[in-house]
């Protein structure tokens, strides 16, 4: 019985070393490397909320391409910060990567929010996870049936909103500077987009903002007028709605809407510690491609309502200089003033 | 409908379904009895196996992985007074008295079989509850939330028996220590100190650790003997005696269901609520002569049980009739039946109803089954509370400690349970109530964040709201007695 265990074990081993060495060599040394070494994968959120779902969804096709066994790390904490610390922070020679939500973190870092001991522009980025457009929806029965009538509007509009942290608040605060809105009332404590949904179709909030993904089934059954959609591209099954960029603005608010867009270009991204090898970062990256572009992955997410949609970590470094040096002052005020 | 209850039994009971479910209810049941992981986190690590099933078998496999978590994290909460997770907080508040009294069998016996009909009860008042679901979650606004959680402070005054003074002030002392970290409407660190890890607050299951399994602890060490004294009269109170106490007060069982049920269709009140309510209520009622809550009565196992159970059975339809999931364990679930090709919606109650029932089934059939598994092991691990406190007192220690690290993996969790620790261990001392405590710090920031919304958008008359305002009611009434029965109490012997 022993033996035969034995016999069986040693098969899977030598099975997984073949199944391994499939992969490619992109770099000879790289591969050696993280075969049969540990990578610690750190998702600075609780385990079973989204971010840890993409980790865990991820994991076994990276396994697949890096021949590591992946580690998931849930660190939760300062809405990111903690996890985020660590990474930056951690030994560089490419075996701790993280995930981000890179919508409230680089609005953090620009208004230099406390605990954030990381530098976004100093991380080695290894992909795009996927792009967040966002929309503005009304209740379906609302007396509001397009984004103009929200513009020219005499009465306040009020608003539901998760915490000033959360990018259904930051939405809602770009929106306001943008058009210069003065009539709109932000509503802000609910604890998460179900519960601020829930408000708006009971009727009692005009509307909310927040990403396609988690209001396209409610806005196919009806609950939701979609009015505005923040991209600067037609959105899948939202054709017929306008872009932010389809109403008159000022220069200043055509700044703020830049810097926003540019900053959701890169909603969820995944990052190794600075200094880390250039081999190692280069097969890395070359893994996360693999995996963000298998069709059978890209399916089964959409399925679910979660999307990825893969781009180059040095594109994601790219966009993420681009809204450190484009955010206009007054944006970075109003950002500081919220993240005190 | 009767031939749909029928297809989804014999779908459950289809090969490999059935095999899933089994491995399934036996992961659960590991997964419960290691403190700190509860149901979410369970789900997420066996959500990936999932994917590759035909959709009964996923169905069979998820949700019965899901359904037996809870049975398994109160049997520690229970022997040890270590929670599986945040929902057994509550049952460990008389469970673990109960253990000490040497009745850790009937303790355990109890709320399995709680936990079971509170499930069954529950589905069956949801199935009911079908056609007019939409509107009853919609008739849930923050005004209700608040009064709802206001209740729950009312019963305070209660826990702590005959000094309701006691019971408020441990109460405000929970309050207190909940207002601790960033709050969500401007976003303002409050007494925070610079210190990341409280920026999100003092959480439940580190606290209930302390306050309980660690100060219980060190109690021990001190006292010296073990956690149950032997007792030969006691000794034959085994599971059954357990199981035949919810019958016996099944008027605390159907009360707890209920308003676990309603806790679960109403999304943003969250699990841990719903068995903290049904606890307060069950010790509010409590009747002349009964043990004290808090220091053993089976009921205060009972009743958050019952509820808890009755809750994720309200929490499943939602999820299935809208996609709006009533809990975090739901979202998760929500995932993966739309991978395996499931759409929540209308047709999962018209053309798909064999599926719907399929998931009622699983839960019912898993809950047994788990319950038969523990019920078999209650006598066994029971023994363990006779062993020696200086035997068994470090090793629960130390399984103390990993259960609060496994809440954020950090060492921000085990300080806060040895702080509580230490406050936990005066409070017994001094004999004020740690229940009250525990219900202080799960209701607080609901209370604020609700009356906050509750202002903003309906202005000071949304008390008036119909339902709030039967809440208000209900409220006074619950006050009044709780100071009122004492009294009359003190006068009744008197006059006798």
């Amino acid at each position: 019985m022993k033996r035969l265990s034995l016999v069986l074990v040693s098969i899977l081993i030598v099975g997984g070393i073949i199944l391994g060495s499939q992969t490619p060599a992109l770099s000879q040394d790289a591969a050696a490397f993280y075969k049969g070494k540990t990578v610690t994968f750190i998702v600075p959120y609780s385990a079973g909320g989204g971010y840890d779902f993409y980790a865990r969804f991820m994991a076994p096709h990276l396994e697949k391409y890096t021949g590591c066994t992946i580690v998931i790390k849930n660190k939760p904490g300062g809405g990111g910060v903690v996890g985020a610390n660590l990474v930056y922070r951690a030994k560089p020679d490419g075996r701790t990567i993280g995930i981000l939500n890179m919508t409230g973190s680089i609005p953090a870092q620009i208004a230099g929010a406390k605990g954030i001991d990381f530098d976004l522009k100093k991380f080695i980025w290894m992909a795009r996870l996927n792009d967040e457009p966002q929309v503005f929806v009304v209740g379906a029965k609302s007396q509001y049936t397009s984004w103009n009538d929200v513009l020219q509007s005499k009465e306040t509009i009020k608003l539901a909103s998760t915490g000033t942290v959360g990018s259904t608040y930051l939405d809602l605060l770009v929106l306001k500077l943008v058009y210069d809105i003065k009539h709109f009332d932000i509503v802000t404590g609910f604890s998460g987009t179900s519960d601020a949904d829930l408000s708006v179709i009971r009727g009692e909030l005009v509307g909310t903002a927040s990403s396609v993904s988690s209001k396209i089934k409610k806005i196919e059954a009806g609950d939701f007028k979609p009015l505005l959609v923040i991209a600067d591209e037609k959105v899948k099954g939202l054709e017929n709605v306008p872009l932010i960029y389809d109403f008159p603005m000022s220069t200043e608010g055509k700044k703020i809407a830049d810097t926003y867009i540019g900053i959701m270009n890169v909603s969820r991204a995944m990052m190794m510690t600075p200094g880390a090898p250039a081999d190692r970062v280069a097969f890395m990256r070359e893994a996360f491609k693999k995996t963000l572009t298998d069709p059978d992955l890209v399916q089964k997410a959409e399925k679910m309502d979660r999307p990825v949609s893969w781009l180059s970590g040095e594109k994601v470094l790219q966009f993420i200089e681009r809204s450190f040096t484009e955010a206009p002052p007054l944006f970075v005020n109003e950002l500081k003033q919220t993240m005190k | 409908m009767i031939e749909a209850l029928w297809d989804g039994l014999i779908l459950v009971f289809s090969w490999p379904a059935i095999g899933y479910m089994s491995i399934g209810v036996l992961f659960g049941l590991f997964m419960g009895f290691t403190p700190g992981i509860g149901g979410p986190v369970t789900l997420a690590l066996v959500l990936p196996f999932s994917f590759n099933m035909d959709e009964v078998s996923a169905i069979a496999f998820l949700i019965g992985t899901h359904s037996v978590v809870n049975n398994g994290g109160s049997v520690t909460a229970i022997l040890f007074g270590v929670p599986g997770s945040g929902p057994n907080a509550a049952t460990l508040i008389d469970g673990f008295p109960l253990a000490q009294k040497g009745e850790a069998g009937r303790a355990i016996g109890a709320a399995l079989a709680a936990s079971a009909l509170g499930g069954l009860f529950g589905t069956v008042v949801l199935a009911c509850l079908i056609p007019i679901l939409r509107p009853i979650v919609l008739v849930f606004g923050p005004p209700e939330f608040f009064m709802l959680a206001i209740l729950g402070v009312v019963f305070l005054a209660t826990l702590s028996g005959d000094n309701p003074l006691k019971g408020v002030l441990a109460g405000l002392l929970g309050l207190l220590i909940s207002l601790i970290g960033e709050e969500l409407i401007v976003g303002t660190k409050r007494y925070t100190f610079d210190i990341i890890y409280l920026w999100d607050g003092i959480k439940l299951v580190p606290s209930v650790i302390g306050l309980f399994a660690i100060a219980e602890m060190v109690d021990l060490l001190l006292k010296g003997g073990s956690i149950a004294k032997p007792d030969k009269e006691r000794e034959l109170s085994g599971p059954w005696t357990g199981v035949v106490d919810v019958f016996r007060h099944w008027d605390i069982l159907v009360r707890s269901s209920i308003l676990g049920v309603v806790i679960g269709i109403i999304p943003g009140l969250g699990g841990d609520v719903a068995c903290f309510l049904a606890y307060g209520q069950a010790a509010q009622t409590a009747k002349k002569g009964e043990v004290e809550y808090g220091k053993g009565n089976i009921c205060g196992v009972i009743a958050p049980e019952a509820a808890s159970n009755a809750k994720e059975g309200g929490a499943l339809v939602p999820t299935i009739a809208f996609g709006i999931p009533g809990s975090g364990s739901m979202a998760i679930l929500l995932g993966a039946l739309l991978i395996v090709g499931v759409t929540p919606g209308a047709n999962l109650l018209n053309e798909q109803l064999d599926l719907t029932f399929t998931m009622v089934w699983t839960l019912a059939i898993a809950n047994l089954s788990a319950a038969v598994i523990i019920l078999m092991l209650a006598n066994p691990l029971s023994k363990l509370t006779f062993f020696d406190g200086s035997v068994l007192a470090p090793v629960i220690i130390s399984v103390c400690f990993i259960g609060a690290y496994m809440t954020t993996n950090s060492t921000g969790d085990i300080i806060v349970a040895i702080v509580l620790g230490i406050i936990g261990f005066m409070m017994k001392r001094l004999n004020f109530s740690r229940a009250a405590m525990l219900l202080g710090l799960v209701l607080g920031r609901i209370v604020e964040q609700n009356l906050f919304l509750s202002i903003r958008i309906f202005g000071a008359g949304f008390i008036y709201r119909p339902i709030a305002m039967g809440l208000v009611v209900i409220a006074l009434l619950v006050m009044g007695w709780s100071f009122l029965k004492p009294v009359l109490q003190r006068r009744n012997e008197k006059a006798a």
